[in-house]
């Protein structure tokens, strides 16, 4: 039994619209990055450990390498939780047996802190092939802006939205600790393995990711898929906050009402209120006038 | 004795007309499925499902929108909806 490390450094993979796909959806699908082998033998301990916590898996070198380090999944940790993440230690196995009706369960986990804030990640890693008919985890995509305590979604059933994420073996997602999800319908009775564990900040949070030299902070759309369900523009302004706590850029961010930023608009200029810490691109046109470049083109 | 059938609408505004974002039902004392696309439920809107017989029992909770102005909480507008068959 080798000691493993408890932090990792590892080189960034997400992209400025990457990390801002992750604020709006508040997940990251990352399909069949796990290989064959890996998968097998993750299924092979888990048929020879039931416990829901087979946390003894990770104090094997070929798990911890393989899924834990993954360069897919740690790459992205990376991103989102900065330099020296500090890696998991407890693995827990949502181990299903027979059919399940998948009429209710949404639920935040327990301990979500909601926040602006992105110093835990809450990662699903599938070593099987789960279909639909194997009841994958489905996520409401958008929902980790919103406030809500578990017990107060117990009623719920079919949400607008709502996405199953059917997936190959060797897939892993990483969501938001505070993504509103539950374990889907299952029809087959065959055992589905699935493990979930944690990962920490150690390190306060900077633009250390793969910057994009024409990312536009001031056009970026911040808002989410719920934002139709939601008062409007509340989850632009959520979305805006979280990512600029992402670059380290939290002091900077304000909302000055009416159409200022973060809002979408067929703006003249930059929007009102665009913070000055943030970078500026100058380069391109504004809606305005891409607007206008098309009507006189046509 | 007939029994009561149950169900929940969140809509997307306190509008029995606003769209539905989600949907449980009950009948006959037991939860039912509802197709998980939201295109084939059998109300689009609350007020779809009052002209199918449905009472409403339950308005949405105003003290909802008496939180900070800036936060959001729950999903839509909680209408619970009863029928007896």
């Amino acid at each position: 039994m080798a000691t493993q490390p408890e932090t990792h450094h590892c080189e960034p993979t997400l992209t400025d619209t990457q990390m801002l796909e992750f604020c709006r959806t508040g997940y990251i699908y990352l399909k069949g990055v796990v290989d064959d082998e890996t998968n097998q033998r993750t299924m092979e301990r888990c048929e020879g450990d039931e416990h829901y916590e087979p946390t003894g898996i990770l104090e094997e070198d070929w798990f911890i390498e393989n899924v834990i380090l993954n360069p897919a999944a740690a790459g992205a940790v990376r991103c989102l939780l900065g330099r020296n993440f500090h890696l998991p230690i407890l693995m827990s196995n949502h181990r299903t047996i027979g059919t399940v009706d998948g009429l209710d369960g949404w639920h935040v986990d327990g301990n979500s802190r909601f926040s602006p804030e992105v110093n835990y990640l809450q990662v699903f890693y599938y070593p099987q092939d789960t279909p639909r008919e194997m009841g994958p985890t489905e996520v409401l995509p958008g929902s980790h802006v919103i406030h809500n305590r578990a017990r107060f979604m117990s009623h719920l059933n079919a949400i607008r939205g709502s996405v199953p994420l059917e997936s190959p073996a060797g897939t892993i997602f990483i969501t938001d600790y505070a993504i509103w999800h539950r374990r889907g319908r299952k029809t087959k009775k065959d055992v589905r393995n699935m493990l979930k564990y944690c990962y920490w900040r150690t390190e306060p949070p900077g633009r250390d990711w793969i910057v994009e030299s024409d990312f536009d902070f001031a056009r970026a759309d911040y808002g989410s898929t719920l934002s139709p369900h939601m008062e409007q523009f509340r989850t632009h302004a959520k979305v805006a906050e979280r990512f600029l706590w992402l670059c380290g850029k939290h002091e900077a961010y304000h909302n000055l009402g009416g159409q200022s930023w973060p809002l979408p608009g067929h703006r003249n200029d930059l929007p009102y209120g665009y913070p000055e810490d943030l970078p500026l691109n100058l380069g391109l046109s504004s809606p305005h006038e891409v607007r206008m470049q098309s009507e006189s083109s046509s | 004795m007939p029994i009561q059938d149950l169900l929940y609408l969140h809509a997307s505004t306190f509008s029995p007309t606003s769209q539905v974002i989600a949907m449980t039902l009950m009948e006959g004392g037991e939860q039912q499925p509802v197709p998980g696309n939201a295109d084939e439920w059998p109300y689009q809107t609350v007020l779809e499902a009052v002209k199918d017989g449905w009472r409403i029992v339950c308005f949405p909770e105003m003290s909802l929108v008496a939180t900070r102005d800036e936060d959001m909480h729950g999903l839509g507008h909680l209408f619970i909806l009863e029928r007896f068959e």
